[in-house]
């Protein structure tokens, strides 16, 4: 699947991540695992489904138990630390619904990705075509 | 810790000494030998206008699927008025050179050379408005502590200039700040470990605020992660270019203030790190008390946290994150050393080390 899509740039980073990082990817599953998360960023839709260490496309309209809502910009701010995770829920950079189970199970299935995205030896390059891609082509 | 003022042979001086002790290390790694070598040269200038640490290092890359053997990094920090500036930057193995036996260190343009008796500094950050052109004369001679004990691994190897002379030009933001001999220090680690290893260490040095103070200082403590237990224990003061007095172990005792040092919003780097390590509150006491005491000498050295950044680094050993917790303080020395009173007031940095 293409990185010009941000569904694109998930699946990627998420195949990456469960091959160059493992013991990340299956601490991100454990928590999400059953369950169905729909994405929303800058109006493109898509859905992932978890099992204990594989995450499938899934259709967004399959009701899904986590729906989270957000922006290339916003990702790129949290990259680059101009506000934290909890700041962007708050100034609403960041939206995610569902039970408080669901959603705690959710923050810790993103904090693992991200303890593996550090690590990936990958992830530097990808981060600079989603930056890339995210400024209209322009580094 | 070894006296060294015979190393520099005929040739005799400080540079000679540090050409003979302070010299990169990094170097093929024996068949078997797991991927755990690091090095790094560390430099600190701190000025009325300007704190700046530089450091450059080589480590050994664990992670499978790493691009090449070796992660060179560089780390440019600046605090000045506007407040922390800076990152942690990495290299490709083939935009590195590595001058072994020497101090002789390219990272793509970013340069460290210790040559005819100075320490050369160029370093320009490529995603951080920042960028350092320096020379470094050392002032005194170089301390050497090998074989720091570690409780997962073989030791770790320790040199230190405490107090250099620099003279250049750092920017940072579009603002230009000169230095014309302001104080700094250096020093050089290395060994074989892992981040999450069960090591902890505090760390610092002060240089007098007043140049004409012949005095400097440093003082170390390497713990196990819980800080239940000192591996190594010392503090060295230096009388213009000497060694002049060294305390280790029971000669020593630490004390901080029932407080920790508090930020808004600590400066991290590299700032993808802070989604993984976004606490605000920082595990850095407001100050920290050496008091030495050993014969007839004694030595007080009092520090008062100032601000704290954090250098946070993906730990090796599991899905945690060490923290380099550097902190500049305003610091009060004062005692007797072999007759001579001590008592001066400077600006020292402070390094904590954490994990989590």
């Amino acid at each position: 699947m293409s990185s010009e899509t941000f569904a694109g740039f998930v699946h990627e980073s998420l195949a990456l991540l469960r091959c160059e990082v493992p013991a990340a990817h299956a601490a991100m599953c454990a928590p999400v695992a059953g369950r169905r998360v729909a994405i929303d960023a800058d109006g493109e839709a898509f859905a992932l489904r978890f099992e204990r260490n594989v995450v499938h496309a899934a259709a967004p309209e399959a009701g899904p138990e986590l729906s989270v809502r957000t922006s290339r910009r916003a990702v790129l701010a949290l990259v680059d630390a101009r506000y934290s995770l909890l700041e962007a829920v708050l100034n609403e950079h960041l939206d995610v619904r569902g039970t408080p189970d669901d959603v705690i199970a959710f923050h810790d299935a993103l904090v693992a990705y991200l303890h593996g995205a550090v690590r990936a030896p990958s992830f530097p390059g990808l981060l600079r075509r989603f930056r890339a891609h995210a400024h209209g082509g322009m580094p | 810790m070894f006296d060294l003022s015979h190393v520099g042979g005929e040739r005799g001086g400080v540079a000679a000494t540090i050409d003979a002790v302070d010299f990169v290390r990094y170097g093929p790694r024996a068949r078997g030998e797991p991927a755990s070598f690091k090095e790094w040269q560390h430099f600190a200038i701190l000025t009325e206008a300007l704190d700046l640490l530089v450091n450059f290092s080589l480590c050994d890359d664990p992670r499978p699927g790493a691009p090449g053997r070796t992660l060179p990094r560089l780390i440019v920090m600046a605090r000045d008025a506007s407040g922390w500036e800076g990152d942690v930057e990495e290299f490709r193995e083939d935009e590195t050179y590595v001058g072994r036996g020497r101090t002789d260190l390219e990272f793509a343009t970013n340069t460290l050379v210790f040559r005819d008796g100075h320490f050369l500094i160029t370093a320009g950050l490529r995603d951080r408005p920042v960028a350092v052109r320096l020379r470094l004369d050392p002032v005194t001679m170089p301390a050497y502590a090998p074989s720091v004990p570690m409780l997962d691994g073989p030791p770790l190897h320790w040199s230190v200039v405490p107090r250099l002379e620099v003279t250049g030009v750092v920017e940072v933001a579009g603002r230009r700040h000169r230095l014309e001999r302001a104080l700094a220090y250096h020093d050089h680690n290395w060994g074989r470990f892992l981040w999450g290893h069960d090591v902890a260490w505090e760390w610092g040095f002060v240089l007098p605020d007043d140049p004409d103070v012949p005095w400097t200082t440093t003082f170390v403590r390497l713990t196990n992660r819980a800080r239940t237990v000192a591996l190594s224990h010392g503090m060295l003061l230096w009388r213009g270019e000497r060694l002049a007095r060294v305390f280790r172990g029971r000669d020593l005792c630490v004390d901080t203030p029932l407080a920790y040092a508090r930020r808004p919003r600590p400066f991290k780097v590299p700032r993808p790190m802070a989604l993984v390590a976004p606490e605000l509150a920082i595990d850095v006491p407001s100050g920290l008390v050496t008091e030495a005491a050993s014969g007839a000498d004694r030595l007080r050295c009092e520090c008062t946290v100032e601000d704290v950044a954090q250098v946070l680094i993906p730990s090796e050993t599991g899905l945690g994150v060490t923290i380099f917790n550097e902190a500049t303080a305003r610091t009060h020395v004062r005692g007797v050393v072999d007759g001579a009173r001590v008592d001066f007031t400077g600006r020292s940095i402070m390094e904590f080390i954490r994990v989590v």
